[in-house]
């Protein structure tokens, strides 16, 4: 064979310089995307237990749903559970940061909100919390994504995106879908 | 250096009974799978019902993601233990033993999941908890492997005493790397089933922590496809440049790669919990940093797989920048094979680069997107590899001479139609926001409504990979109706390298170092993810059965 | 063959770039419109 083992060594060099400025650019492309953006991963870590968090603290029955804390945070806690959504539509506003709270009683369930990048997992023991802002208005499908059991295909939420002047409180800070 | 012929004495019927029992399982798997689209789509399938459909999910994916891969790279692997090693495989008594142990534990889960009572998925996340005989199923499968990763270890120790100083043939070192790798990535679902999943379906533990069943099985469930993916890249390396007519341009490359993956392929799992509360960010960036590296040895191979073609082509009279790609074999079913799973592999590793992406997965995450891209890379660019294996060495496993190569290609082409048109739709749907792991679509919803022509085109592509299933267990059948028969031995099967190393380091001759710095690798990036289970008394779930009878 | 594989470093390298290219499309128009999350 004419070509040297030397040439072979430096061409697999050459490439593998290029192979790792590829997946550099990559790197640089998340870290930017993740300081300047502000888009990362939901990572919470927040316990809860999941034996008793109906019974009192933040996720009891009462107190789910969008509500609007005295400062003027926009909060929507949901609890998973199987097979629904408590509640099953919630309301927020649209250009304005919110932030969402999930936990289940029971197995693991996940959501996503369609067409944004709200994604992440509900797991037993842990409170998963995603804060985003919505820019456009609608009725936006929000499916449990990971499989829980035979009632999984059926389980499904509505997320009602509106616009600020339509957002308006009660007087506990609540807002409801039945409302409208 | 691969001499001109090799016996094949304990592997012949070693790898047969294990390619064949891998391949039945897959090929029901097929059937099941093509169901699935079906009652996924607009069209009425018959049968379905949520507990059918989950059962044959768990079924499907027992089968393609445990069952088919364990037997073949069995199988693959005592063959390749005798045949460039030149020697018969130690302790086969023991390779049958694990065979049988393979299967039984394989019809135990099966049993258990067709009677219902083990509807969790093959990733079988607790706490949902099926009945134990599905999970002891799976450890027996498991150990069966074990048994095979020990036999080759002791394969290769023993060919290096007889043979001091010679560099392993790199068959068999990329093959004993996938063996330990698989020692290791076993340990997290090993883990868990052992102290967490047998104990909750044993009705021993009322409670598990899910945030450390689910951190263990991360750590097998990337390395898994690692554990998939090296029988073929082997195919690459060691057979492809010789069916091509040419020579591995590298055969450093190639460890090289095989370590590389070894190494890589395990403190990465977390890039599978991104969208998980029970991780931080620091974490998660640190091993989406490491899943950067591991994709590393594939870039690499494009380029030593691709320069091994050239030189084929060039050696055929090819001309010019690209001319060396029409001169190639391509009626050999190797080459087609690997041509088109490197197509393959350009969409499906766009789609993994897609997924790895740390916040970028929030676009992706439990929608289509993930199951069209597994079922690309894995089922397109790997499987397509595991058949033209078979095809490669079944002459020296059935001893009978190749029948029609051209019904080879059919099936292979018809492979890479039935994929590309099964999972491109299935991408697209993804980003549209449909979701994973459902029996039925609701499509009297406008949203849903939209995805239906796509599910269709998706259930179409699957029934093409259907047929080619089904013509790829009649071509094997076909060599048993040949009346020529093969000397059993093998012929010219191995790839001499441009530069056959003499000499290699022990570094790239064994895997004594490599050990050493998985184990760092994983303390550094798996250590505290699964030591803050056990700070602090975290949470536990209550454990959910899903075997009840009704 | 007498020197390095120009074709195959071509091949390699174009692939290679049309998968950085796809991906840094779908990073800025599909990923990054779909608003900030953390």
């Amino acid at each position: 064979m004419a070509i040297s083992e030397e040439a072979i060594v430096r061409s697999e060099l050459r490439w593998a310089a290029i192979a790792i400025g590829v997946v550099s650019v990559i790197m640089l492309a998340l870290i930017y995307a993740g300081l300047v953006h502000h888009i990362n991963p939901p990572s919470n870590i927040e316990r809860i237990d999941p034996k008793t968090l109906h019974l009192g603290g933040e996720f009891t029955e009462a107190n789910l749903g969008t509500r609007v804390s005295a400062d003027g945070q926009v909060t929507s806690r949901i609890v998973a559970t199987q097979f629904t959504f408590q509640p099953r539509c919630i309301v927020l506003p649209a250009n304005r940061r919110v932030t969402l709270r999930f936990a289940t009683p029971d197995v693991i369930h996940g959501i996503l909100v369609s067409g944004t990048n709200v994604n992440t997992m509900i797991v037993p023991g842990y409170v998963s919390q995603v804060h985003t802002e919505f820019t456009r208005t609608g009725e936006l499908l929000m499916p449990c994504h990971e499989y829980c059991g035979l009632g999984h295909s059926e389980m499904s939420a509505v997320v009602r995106i509106v616009p600020s002047e339509e957002f308006k409180p009660d007087a506990e800070g609540k807002v409801a879908c039945d409302a409208r | 250096m691969p001499r001109a012929r090799w016996p094949v004495t304990h592997a012949r019927n070693l790898t047969f009974a294990h390619l064949w029992f891998g391949f039945i399982a897959f090929g029901a798997a097929l059937v099941l799978g093509v169901w699935q689209m079906w009652s996924r789509s607009p069209l009425p399938a018959p049968f379905v019902t949520s507990s059918t459909y989950f059962s044959s999910v768990t079924a499907h994916g027992t089968a393609m993601a445990y069952v088919l891969p364990v037997f073949l790279i069995m199988g693959f692997g005592y063959f390749v233990a005798e045949t460039s090693l030149g020697r018969p495989l130690p302790a086969p008594r023991w390779a049958w033993s694990a065979f049988a142990l393979g299967v039984a534990g394989a019809l135990m889960a099966t049993l258990t999941i067709f009677s219902g009572r083990a509807a969790v998925l093959f990733t079988f996340y607790p706490p949902l908890t099926a009945s134990v005989f599905f999970y002891v199923g799976l450890v027996l499968v498991v150990a069966a492997s074990w048994i095979w990763c020990v036999l080759m270890m002791v394969a290769m120790a023993q060919w290096k005493q007889a043979n001091p100083g010679r560099p392993v043939p790199l068959a068999m070192f990329a093959t004993v790397a996938n063996a330990v790798m698989w020692l290791w990535t076993t340990v997290g679902v090993a883990a868990e089933l052992v102290f967490q999943v047998i104990p909750a379906a044993l009705g021993l533990k009322a409670q598990l922590d899910v945030g450390l069943s689910r951190t263990l099985f991360s750590w097998t469930l990337h390395a898994i496809v690692y554990f998939w993916l090296i029988p073929s890249y082997i195919a690459f390396y060691t057979m492809l440049p010789r069916a091509a007519g040419g020579r591995l341009y590298s055969d450093t490359m190639g460890r090289l790669t095989f370590i590389l993956f070894l190494i890589y392929s395990l403190p990465v799992g977390l890039h599978h919990l991104l969208m998980d509360p029970e991780q931080s960010n620091a974490f998660k960036f640190l091993q989406v940093a490491l899943t950067a590296l591991v994709s590393v040895p594939t870039l690499l191979t494009v380029f030593t797989i691709g320069a091994s073609l050239e030189i084929a082509g060039r050696l055929r009279g090819g001309r010019g920048l690209f001319g060396w790609i029409r001169a190639l074999p391509w009626e050999r079913p190797l080459v087609l094979a690997t041509g088109l799973a490197f197509v393959m592999l350009g969409f499906g590793g766009f789609g993994g680069l897609i997924n790895m992406s740390y916040g970028m997965n929030a676009m992706v995450h439990n929608t289509s997107w993930v199951t069209a891209h597994f079922h690309l890379i894995f089922g397109g660019t790997v499987v397509i590899m595991y058949f033209a294996i078979a095809y490669a060495i079944w002459p020296a496993v059935s001893g009978r001479a190749a029948p029609s190569l051209k019904a080879q290609r059919v099936q292979l082409w018809l492979w890479f139609a039935g994929m590309m048109v099964m999972t491109l739709p299935w991408h697209y749907l993804g980003l549209l926001g449909q979701w994973r792991r459902v029996a039925t679509f609701n499509y009297a919803d406008p949203t849903i409504a939209a995805w239906g022509p796509w599910v269709v085109v998706s259930l179409v592509g699957g029934v093409i990979l259907l047929a080619s299933g089904v013509l790829f267990l009649l071509n094997l059948l076909q060599f048993n109706v040949q009346r020529e028969m093969h000397a059993g031995v093998v012929g010219e099967l191995y790839a001499m390298a441009v530069h056959p190393p003499a000499r290699v380091p022990a570094a790239l001759n064994g895997f004594r170092l490599w050990n050493t710095l998985v184990l760092v690798l994983m303390i550094l990036a798996y250590g505290y993810p699964i030591a803050q289970f056990f700070v602090g008394n975290p949470p536990q779930a209550l454990v959910h059965r899903v075997d009840e009878r009704r | 063959m007498q020197e390095v594989p120009r074709g195959a470093f071509a091949l390699a390298a174009l692939a290679v770039g049309v998968l950085l290219a796809c991906w840094l499309l779908v990073y800025l128009f599909v990923f990054l419109p779909r608003g900030m999350v953390g």
